[in-house]
């Protein structure tokens, strides 16, 4: 695969779309974890570092990226093991941790909505308040990031009983690589319309598109 | 609770038990010896091992009454000792209930630490668990690998930690590969497959072709190129 380098041009764009803090270049002094995850001990430098907070940022980069084909590698906490966010082939870090609002839970229909940026454990300490309750708990739940959970279908102990995260994925907000922006399904708990795009997106590890907004299902907070 | 048995098969024979009763376990770990001990030396939390235990089982019950939850570990209790389990640790406390916990979640730093490391991710059907864990142990034996195996007896979902230790880097980059591919074959041969929660991203695509062929392989990136027909999304990943 043939990518174009980024140039000062690029850098150019994305600082009239991106403000400072949200970019990160090699000499910034926290540059250097977006090269690896908890993959072995495997390495790859990517060229730019990208922070974006809406979707309609996230939306631009890609965009521009599609458009100049600048390689684009999702991110979250890079708690992964097998390499995923590893940017293999340089180019741009597309990092969602500063999309990390609890966007609403709605105790109604037992759902809540989220950006990608949230921590697993940070959710599932919010529900408690509303005495909700969300299963899945991979090992790392501490430092992983939903959007990574559903990238990879994580799962974790409690699945034997609960299952992994795709059982508990309703409907996800998308932005694809030209810019268009998705709901894949609609919130509920039953969908018989059509190809399932929210479960295409739940396991494709970032490469169809990236997670901007999710709507999960929760269950009632068990007692004991 | 955490129990202990002789034998992988033994382990598997109890979880299935537990399940033909009726009873459905939030938690239900397989821990090999080896990695309770790993574990252990990390944390500074005691761990007593008889010989004679070759396989636990961690086991938790949840629910929304506590009579019932209690009555869930009894039941649960009486079908382990039915089945082949040496001996079974109460959790009676929180505290205690933690430190197993902690021993649980520590296996995967303690083997880690200050070694070079692969960790596969291996799925099977719950009762093949044996098989795959005694095929892991028979490779890794063949190949020289020193390896800790831990996961979800409940989903047949085991991870294997091999370890790099002194192996040359020549070796760790080839043999140690052919170990994987024999060790993700015996996944396929058991119906499962070489991914259960890691996913495939960069370090497991080399073994996509053990599980799907390559026309398969071109579905999925068909797909790719709707969603995404310059190939600038996480290029390099999962085929």
């Amino acid at each position: 695969m043939k990518f174009k380098p980024i140039s000062e041009a690029d850098r150019l764009y994305f600082r009239t779309i991106l403000r400072p803090e949200q970019m990160m270049d090699v000499q910034h002094e926290l540059f250097e974890r977006y090269a690896h995850d908890h993959t072995e001990d495997l390495t790859f430098q990517p060229e730019l570092v990208l922070l974006p907070e809406t979707k309609e940022e996230i939306s631009a980069i890609l965009q521009y990226c599609h458009q100049e084909l600048i390689a684009v590698t999702p991110r979250g906490a890079g708690t992964g093991l097998s390499g995923g966010a590893l940017p293999v082939y340089g180019g741009v870090v597309l990092s969602v941790e500063r999309m990390n609002a609890i966007q609403h839970i709605d105790r109604d229909n037992f759902q809540v909505t989220l950006q990608p940026g949230v921590i697993n454990e940070a959710l599932q300490q919010a529900l408690t308040s509303y005495d909700l309750f969300y299963p899945p708990d991979p090992a790392s739940k501490g430092s992983c990031m939903m959007g990574g959970n559903i990238a990879h279908s994580s799962g974790g102990p409690k699945a034997v009983k609960y299952g992994t995260t795709r059982d508990y994925v309703l409907n996800l907000e998308v932005v694809l690589p030209d810019g268009r922006i998705m709901w894949t399904g609609a919130d509920t708990l039953k969908y018989s319309s059509g190809y399932n795009l929210t479960h295409l997106m739940i396991g494709s590890e970032g490469t169809l598109g990236i997670i901007s907004s999710m709507v999960l299902r929760v269950l009632p907070l068990l007692k004991y | 609770m955490l129990a202990s048995f002789d034998s992988a098969e033994q382990v598997c024979r109890a979880v299935n038990a537990l399940f033909l009763a009726g009873q459905t376990p939030s938690v239900c770990e397989f821990v090999e010896p080896l990695a309770f001990e790993l574990s252990s030396n990390l944390t500074g939390i005691p761990f007593q091992h008889d010989a004679a235990v070759k396989a636990y089982l961690l086991i938790e019950a949840d629910g929304f009454d506590l009579l019932e939850v209690e009555k869930s570990i009894e039941a649960m209790y009486a079908v382990l000792d039915t089945n082949g389990c040496i001996n079974v640790l109460m959790a009676d406390s929180e505290d205690k209930k933690n430190q197993f916990w902690r021993l649980r979640r520590s296996i995967g730093e303690a083997t880690k630490k200050g070694n070079v490391y692969k960790e596969e991710d291996t799925v099977v059907p719950r009762a093949s668990l044996p098989a795959l864990y005694h095929g892991v142990k028979e490779i890794a034996a063949r190949y020289g690998l020193r390896t800790v195996c831990y996961g979800h007896a409940g989903d047949g979902n085991l991870h294997v930690n091999i370890l790099k230790d002194q192996l040359t880097d020549s070796y760790w980059n080839h043999e140690v590969k052919e170990a994987i591919r024999e060790i993700f074959q015996l996944c396929y041969s058991l119906k499962g497959t070489i991914s259960g929660e890691h996913g495939i991203g960069l370090v497991q695509k080399e073994y996509m072709p053990i599980v799907m062929p390559e026309w398969q392989l071109d579905l999925m990136r068909g797909i790719k190129q709707v969603f995404d027909p310059r190939g600038i999304l996480n290029p390099g990943k999962i085929f």
